[in-house]
């Protein structure tokens, strides 16, 4: 039966996607030159990084930083934290992550993954600090994660690392230090933190602890002396 | 903006759909104008046909992975 001029219209309509003839070929091309669709691959592991334009975190740390690595080690934490449960995909973006960004790279993506920004965020923003001044200091604990954010392990030299951290701190004067420490590891953060806070001046000791994780933020006293 | 599954879509039509934007394919890589494998820049891998994006920005061809997928968003900006 020869279809009628409606019935054309919708085929048309319906097929635009679907039509794969030489000239639904060339109309999904000039589509896509207009910005109008894309093509991907599986709708889970393309979202997993699109949708971030919905996540409120994302929307908090693009209006901060501008680093662009950093930016997109933010998108890849982010996505880590999606993809949690698929453990194929997990290691296959952290093996890309390594091989582009280093191990410094994946540190950042790891911070931002496991959410133990939160606590210096939270700090700075109580501090009422100017939006350039917020920024930059995300930037540089970002930029020196492998200096100034530690992963402590539930197997440490207790002492070793106390000397070590709190050296770096009295040598570098780093605005902040993040401790951080997961399940077995917790109580050892507490004693590296404690021990760190005996040898150094002029710091503040805050402690963030869920079931899973303990932080301790470790950052300069900004407020004016008393005389 | 839609997005089109490459998965349903079949592999004669994948390889006339990159032959219209510039590109072409052998039975495993998407190939440039001179017929060399094409290297996704966010990875410098080549892209291959079974796992690829097809992006807007002069219709950019990537591996389908979160690290390229996140660095052309910063490159190109988000899509609508």
């Amino acid at each position: 039966m020869t279809p009628t001029p409606d019935e054309e219209v919708i085929a048309g309509v319906t097929k635009g996607v679907l039509d794969y003839s030489a000239e639904g070929i060339k109309r999904l091309a000039a589509r896509l030159l207009h910005r109008d669709l894309a093509f991907i691959e599986d709708r889970d592991s393309f979202e997993a990084v699109a949708d971030q334009k919905r996540h409120p975190e994302w929307s908090f740390f693009k209006e901060y930083v501008k680093d662009r690595d950093l930016r997109v080690l933010i998108r890849i934490g982010l996505a880590l934290r999606k993809l949690e449960g698929r453990e194929a995909d997990l290691q296959s973006l952290r093996k890309h992550t390594r091989h582009k960004y280093g191990l410094k790279g994946l540190y950042v993506a790891q911070l931002v993954q496991d959410g133990d920004l939160g606590p210096f965020i939270t700090t700075l923003l109580s501090k009422e600090m100017s939006k350039a001044d917020l920024g930059a200091a995300l930037e540089q604990l970002l930029s020196n994660v492998e200096k100034y954010v530690i992963f402590i392990q539930g197997d440490i030299q207790l002492e070793r690392k106390i000397l070590s951290v709190s050296g770096r701190i009295n040598t570098l004067l780093p605005s902040a230090i993040l401790i951080c420490g997961s399940r077995g590891a917790k109580r050892n953060a507490e004693k590296v933190a404690k021990g760190v806070m005996r040898r150094i001046d002029g710091y503040e000791l805050s402690k963030y602890e869920d079931k899973v994780k303990a932080v301790y933020l470790i950052m300069k006293d900004e407020s004016p002396d008393e005389d | 903006m839609e997005l089109i599954s490459l998965k349903d879509m079949p592999n004669d039509a994948k390889v006339a759909l990159l032959k219209e934007l510039g590109y072409g394919a052998d039975d495993v890589y998407v190939l440039d104008g001179q017929g060399m494998p094409i290297k996704d820049k966010y990875i410098d891998a080549p892209v291959r046909l079974e796992n690829m994006l097809i992006l807007p920005g002069s219709a950019i061809v990537l591996d389908n992975n979160p690290l390229s997928i996140a660095n052309y968003l910063e490159e190109f900006g988000e899509l609508p």
